[in-house]
């Protein structure tokens, strides 16, 4: 698999393999506070946070803002970059606040707009795979766009604000951060599923090539991230939340399936190797 | 610049948009395409029909028909003027 990878690639998925290793260690010897899980946190935020700069400074291969899949690869990236700057922060009130879970805090101002960015870049995505396209070409394609938010809506609202927050979306008595962050997180989430679903479905007929697997990667990515953020949701209402948690894993692979993806745009295409 | 340069000219812009700097040199591997883009100078040295199926082509290596579909609209306000039976394949 990593045969026809770049080195970015190579070493994000390095990264990763190591970082699953490291959580299993945590799970078989039952570590579930202190500072090897605080570790942890901090060393699978690297993941984007390094990704995402990468993805940013080499998305100028593909014409940075003056292109649309430069403008795809850019926003897809920062989006990333803020997500591992967020759990820098939130690695910052593990160490030195001695705060395992600090929500809301400083934490969110990279948490949170990363799901807006992560939409606009894959609209730009869309653009490059056909989903557009396929839109203006087919009433089937219009079809989809009405279907999916409405299909994905009703289990979506189940699982957001049924299983994962036990039916209250907005607790009594929370401050006006917390109740702007409760809102928003989940709808995020919703949007951004149902844009992956969207832009996949689309671009089917149309997308191949030799960046197909990396949109692909892309897409399962933010479907990943919905699962995840559904799972901290889930673990912090009930109060059984720790650092390194089996969400936190279905998280690094998130973020992990998506830094991959991008990291095959931070070179430029070599399509003979691709070839062999 | 005549009908096939013109149509080179168009996908290679089309594909620029999406792209950026990638189309150009995309369209530098082709055999027998010359290509200037500092100064919009093009210069099909070969069967021009076959050198803009193999332009269409790398594209598709990268992006599958996606790439295919924008070049036939890039191309389609000049089609009319191919000469007969000289409309590259890819085109169709």
């Amino acid at each position: 698999m990593l045969k026809n990878n770049n080195i970015y690639q190579k070493l994000i998925a390095t990264y990763f393999g190591i970082m699953v290793v490291f959580w299993v260690y945590l799970f078989v010897s039952h570590h579930n506070a202190g500072d090897p899980n605080y570790w942890y946190s901090f060393l699978f935020g690297l993941i984007p946070f390094f990704g995402g700069l990468a993805g940013m400074f080499r998305a100028h291969i593909w014409g940075g803002l003056k292109s649309t899949l430069g403008k795809a690869v850019f926003f897809v990236s920062l989006g990333l970059f803020l997500w591992g700057f967020g759990e820098n922060i939130w690695s910052y009130y593990n160490f030195f606040k001695h705060v395992p879970a600090p929500y809301p805090s400083l934490a969110d101002i990279g948490f949170a707009p990363s799901i807006f960015f992560w939409i606009l870049g894959t609209a730009f995505l869309s653009v490059a795979t056909g989903a557009l396209f396929a839109l203006k070409k087919s009433h089937l394609a219009k079809l989809l766009v009405i279907l999916a938010p409405v299909i994905l809506l009703i289990p979506s609202y189940y699982l957001q604000i049924h299983v994962a927050r036990g039916g209250i979306l907005v607790p009594k008595g929370e401050t006006i951060t917390k109740t702007i962050l409760d809102i928003a997180y989940p709808f995020g989430d919703f949007l951004a599923l149902t844009f992956a679903a969207i832009v996949y479905g689309l671009s089917y007929k149309y997308f191949g090539g030799m960046y197909r697997r990396a949109a692909s990667f892309i897409l399962a990515g933010l479907a990943v991230m919905y699962c995840g953020d559904s799972i901290f949701s889930y673990a912090t209402t009930k109060g059984t939340y720790y650092n390194a948690d089996w969400g936190d894993l279905v998280l690094t692979t998130g973020l992990f399936l998506m830094t991959y993806g991008i990291l095959a745009f931070a070179t430029k295409p070599n399509v003979e190797k691709q070839k062999e | 610049m005549d009908v096939f340069e013109q149509i080179v000219v168009k996908i290679i812009k089309s594909q620029e948009a999406i792209i950026g700097p990638v189309a150009i040199e995309q369209a530098q591997r082709v055999p027998h395409l010359k290509v200037d883009w500092d100064n919009q100078k093009i210069d099909i040295d070969g069967d021009e029909p076959v050198v803009i199926d193999d332009l269409v082509e790398v594209y598709k290596e990268l992006f599958g028909n996606i790439s295919v579909e924008v070049s036939k609209e890039a191309a389609a306000s000049l089609i009319s003027q191919v000469p007969a039976g000289q409309l590259p394949k890819a085109l169709k």
